[in-house]
């Protein structure tokens, strides 16, 4: 389309649509004689409530100047905005500065050797979701299963404002849902009635309880569906993040359900198991510390040897298999992101995994599975942009034909958040 | 536009006819910009006020028009990034834009929040260009960037204005 016609209908829309907003008739007759000194601008005569209003807006104006931000006020006044503000999912360099930069002068300091202030000092950015995570753990505490129902509300919030959630999976509480006392002693009830075990209500020096409600989703094939449920855990301090007992319930205390997850020896078998493993890291640790920490960008020898060892079908691609996958990759992310998303991202690297599943001597199955996870960023030591793309062609021999299945397009970052 | 009287003449009815000329068309660019009724109308009211005194100084280096465009869009520029606007949520809905005066067609609004949808510097761009018809020397010189910025930014909002609208048509 021409761009005259583009104007033509651009301007036609914006007058139509946005027809209803009211011209002032006096505006330039005010402003004349607003100027020429007609009309003075409107003074108030200050009463005396008036002066005390002013007063104490100016003392409360003094105390916030003074007071030091707290690291929520900071998410909600510079990570919040600054995020909503640009057009991308991830912080450049220049607002991760002004972000640490707030941090630091209200004295919060991130570790130095978290991902976010590694990403910092090598010069690069950050996903603003992950950056905004762990402004949140360091917050709330590094163990987010110990983080309060008001606390897991307000960083949903957080993640629906910059966009990265469509919507808040955190709940509060409200009307006839059951209050965090009532549930976390029907838990231990319920516990206690299953497994006959007594478990304290608050976290003491044995048991760390975490309490989250909100919506879960229960994906049962035909009847996946959404419920609003308490979920609450039960941990060792030493081990915070192995799940002893749990204990889920809907917000008015029906369809309880509990879970006891042993912790069980290991037997001869895993413990082979987790010498090989053991192996398996030391061998890992060489290749990161040699080729960064970012396995897709190791050179392919190595991966196979390393994950070979696994059982995993890792494999060296020919170079025709990989010319394929990359025309394919690229026009996954064109379709879900836009035709310039690559060019836009600049002068970015390629590292893949590559896997292969041969059957072509199966007599039931015959087929070949290229398993492909492939990554473009410009930041392959912390993948702070780009793209991830996994799919698998599927080589069918009995009739010849080729087919992608399970393809996957998202951001290129590997971290939680 | 040596017709055009400054505020020593103030009871001369030229800029009271560029007030009737320009105010529904500066008020719609504000409100697009600054995505709110009422700074829109502030930041109109301040665009005037700056032409008014402006007007003896305005010497038809540029067209009447693209000189008040200007005005308007550096005003809606400070109001944006002054601290307390920072802070608003600008999360844009269709339920934000007033009722319309007259009939309009559901393409218009698919068009007006994704241009409202658009980075600042993506939205100035396009508002320029396409509402106010502006040529790229014209928006190189409003906005103090280089040809090759208005080139490209106006190639990314182009190119995300049609993305959002043909992704809607094909939902549709």
């Amino acid at each position: 389309m021409r761009e005259a016609e583009e104007r033509e209908i651009f301007q036609n829309a914006v007058d139509r649509r946005l027809s209803g907003l009211q011209e002032n008739p006096f505006l330039a007759q005010r402003i004349m004689n607003a100027e020429k000194g007609e009309i003075k601008p409107m003074k108030k005569k200050l009463t005396l409530s008036m002066v005390l209003v002013i007063v104490l807006l100016l003392i409360a104006v003094t105390a916030l100047a003074v007071a030091l931000l707290s690291p929520k006020e900071i998410v909600e006044q510079v990570a919040v905005p600054v995020a909503q503000s640009n057009e991308q999912e991830n912080y450049t360099y220049e607002e991760l500065a002004e972000l640490i930069r707030a941090l630091n002068e209200n004295g919060i300091t991130l570790d130095e050797g978290s991902k976010i202030m590694r990403a910092f000092q090598a010069g690069h950015g950050y996903w603003e979701k992950d950056a905004i995570h762990e402004i949140c753990l360091s917050a709330f505490g590094a163990n987010k299963s110990t983080w309060s129902i008001e606390q897991r509300y307000w960083y949903g919030e957080m993640m629906v404002a910059i966009g990265a959630w469509d919507s808040n999976i955190y709940m509060l509480p409200e009307g006839d849902d059951l209050t965090e006392p009532e549930a976390r002693r029907l838990a231990v009830d319920a516990l206690k009635k299953v497994y006959n075990v007594d478990l304290p209500t608050e976290t003491n020096e044995e048991w760390l309880i975490g309490a989250g409600f909100g919506s879960n989703y229960y994906d049962e094939g035909d009847d996946s569906y959404w419920i609003v449920e308490w979920h609450l855990g039960f941990s060792r301090p030493e081990k915070p993040d192995a799940l002893v007992y749990d204990v889920s319930f809907d917000r008015h205390g029906e369809n309880i359900q509990t879970e006891y997850h042993e912790e069980q020896e290991m037997d001869e078998r895993a413990l082979k198991l987790y010498t090989e493993l053991m192996t398996i890291a030391s061998k890992e640790k060489e290749a990161m510390e040699k080729y960064g920490e970012i396995m897709y960008f190791w050179p392919d020898e190595v991966k196979v040897e390393i994950y070979g060892a696994t059982g995993l079908p890792y494999a060296i691609p020919e170079q025709a298999q990989t010319d394929q996958a990359m025309k394919d990759a690229k026009r996954f992310i064109t379709e879900k992101y836009g035709q310039d998303a690559l060019a836009n991202l600049g002068d970015y690297q390629v590292g893949y995994l590559f896997q292969k599943l041969d059957d072509e001597e199966d007599i039931e199955t015959k087929m070949t599975q290229l398993m492909w996870d492939i990554m473009f960023t410009t930041d392959p030591e912390f993948l702070s942009d780009g793209y991830r793309v996994q799919f698998q062609r599927v080589i069918d021999h009995e009739t010849g034909e080729e087919n992608i299945v399970d393809v996957i397009v998202e951001h290129a970052n590997l971290g939680s958040g | 536009m040596s017709n055009v009287k400054g505020p020593d003449e103030a009871q001369n009815p030229n800029f009271e006819e560029l007030v009737a000329q320009y105010q529904g068309s500066v008020l719609r660019m504000c409100f697009l910009y600054l995505c709110d009724k009422t700074l829109a109308e502030d930041a109109v009211q301040e665009t005037f006020v700056k032409v008014y005194r402006g007007l003896n100084s305005f010497h038809g280096q540029s067209s009447i028009k693209t000189w008040i465009m200007k005005i308007a869009i550096h005003t809606c520029y400070d109001m944006n990034h002054s601290g307390w606007f920072r802070h608003f949520d600008r999360r844009i809905t269709p339920e934000m834009l007033p009722e319309a005066a007259v009939p309009f067609e559901e393409r218009d609004e698919e068009l007006i929040t994704a241009v409202m949808r658009l980075p600042i510097k993506l939205r100035e761009v396009i508002l320029l260009f396409y509402y106010q018809g502006f040529s790229i020397q014209e928006i190189m010189d409003s906005l103090g960037v280089s040809q090759s910025t208005v080139t490209g930014r106006l190639k990314r909002g182009r190119d995300k204005l049609r993305g959002l609208l043909e992704r809607r048509d094909s939902d549709a």
